[in-house]
């Protein structure tokens, strides 16, 4: 209906990065891009019924999220949009070795690609964080679940540039010292932990990574 | 027991039924709609369509001038927030609000799925307005301000049918201050259903 009054130039023009699904825009996305109210990432990865996989990672099916009576597995499952709430230390075994909590909710969304030999979109989306919101990378006990060291990033004030500078740090901090993964109440030395980017890895990360 | 003291905040607990089921894992389903949600910080409503059936385009008003962000296959578009848009087929109305938009498309086989996510950052005021504009000329015709209505997902879906009716009161109501052009009737929220399967799609 609105043919008479459509724009003339190009929709690049309007909105440079208007489909986060192009090619262009999507090698943007393979990290995390704040636009606007939320901060997008899209990856391609094998998603399949019960599996997804990174090609540098491995399997990254497996999340955890952390509560007050103690742990909840939930997979990530084709189609379907799952939310984890503000708040909620959450871990992606194989992706990030650490317990990300942020104060914003984090959606994620496994699109499986048009065939099984086809990389699918693994989207995630999350708030942006203003303000006094932080994102938090914290270690706890495998055993025991004990709090053992915890690295807060005031992204909110900051702004989402600070968050991989401080993920970085927040690791080298935790696995400076294996004191750090010693569980003061059971003993337990924890594995180490690491980046969500593959190409941080160090010796010990890679253990970490392999382990957790 | 998780261990509260270090970081000295409640850890909440898990919310595991904040899912929204896009098809089965093969990509099927049914067409039609599911209600929109209050996912947390979040509204999300998800639309299955028959291929056949005319896609759902996302529009916006720049400027006096309509931008139709449209392609076949995958799309993902954000609508930000204070910017006039609307859904083809889905609501006759443009809408602003304090909420940005995520428009998801993926077409698989003989189904168009469509996902829209309203919202991501905290303390928005919840403000909205409907409008229309003119076809011809892009004037505005008509605009009614919502301010404190809540969220997205319940103010497409019912505080803003209130308006579409006071607009379609009267032809003289729709016509372009500008240049003389009557704008049609416009229609509320009107996701697909099946049941009314033979019904033409909303027109514009």
């Amino acid at each position: 209906m609105f043919a008479a009054i459509q724009v003339d130039e190009p929709l690049e023009r309007i909105a440079e990065d208007w489909d986060f699904l192009s090619d262009r825009v999507l090698s943007h996305l393979t990290t995390f891009k704040p636009v606007g109210q939320n901060i997008y990432g899209v990856r391609r990865r094998h998603i399949g019924a019960g599996q997804v996989t990174d090609l540098r990672k491995g399997s990254i099916t497996e999340h955890w999220e952390m509560g007050p009576s103690g742990l909840v597995y939930w997979e990530l499952r084709p189609f379907e949009l799952h939310v984890t709430a503000a708040g909620t230390p959450h871990h992606v075994s194989h992706n990030f070795g650490f317990w990300h909590i942020n104060d914003m909710d984090e959606l994620y969304l496994p699109i499986p690609g048009d065939s099984p030999a086809e990389p699918g979109h693994s989207i995630v989306l999350m708030g942006t964080p203003r303000g006094d919101e932080c994102d938090r990378f914290a270690w706890y006990c495998e055993r025991c679940l004990t709090m053992l060291h915890e690295y807060v990033c005031h992204t909110g004030a900051e702004g989402f540039k600070a968050f991989y500078k401080a993920e970085h740090e927040a690791v080298a901090q935790y696995n400076s010292d294996p004191a750090h993964r010693r569980c003061p109440e059971c003993g337990t030395l924890n594995p180490p932990g690491y980046c969500w980017n593959v190409n941080r890895d160090g010796e010990l990360e890679r253990q970490g990574r392999a382990r957790w | 027991m998780v261990d509260e003291q270090a970081t000295g905040r409640a850890i909440p607990e898990p919310i595991l039924n904040w899912t929204l089921r896009l098809a089965d894992e093969a990509g099927h389903a049914a067409p039609g709609c599911e209600p929109w949600r209050t996912l947390g910080q979040h509204d999300a409503w998800v639309g299955r369509y028959p291929t056949a059936h005319p896609p759902l385009r996302v529009q916006e008003m720049h400027a006096g001038r309509c931008a139709e962000f449209a392609k076949a296959g995958y799309l993902m578009h954000r609508v930000a927030a204070g910017t006039p848009y609307r859904i083809s087929r889905l609501f006759g109305f443009w809408h602003i609000s304090d909420a940005d938009l995520t428009w998801l498309q993926v077409q698989r086989g003989d189904l168009t799925l469509y996902l829209a996510l309203a919202g991501g950052a905290t303390g928005l005021r919840g403000d909205h307005a409907v409008a229309w504009y003119c076809a011809r000329c892009g004037h505005e015709i008509a605009r009614q301000a919502f301010a404190r209505a809540g969220r997205t997902g319940a103010f497409l879906a019912e505080r803003s049918r209130a308006a579409v009716a006071a607009f379609n009161a009267t032809a003289e109501g729709r016509r372009c201050p500008a240049c003389g052009w009557e704008h049609p009737p416009a229609y509320p929220f009107s996701p697909l259903d099946p049941q009314a399967a033979d019904a033409p799609p909303p027109p514009w």
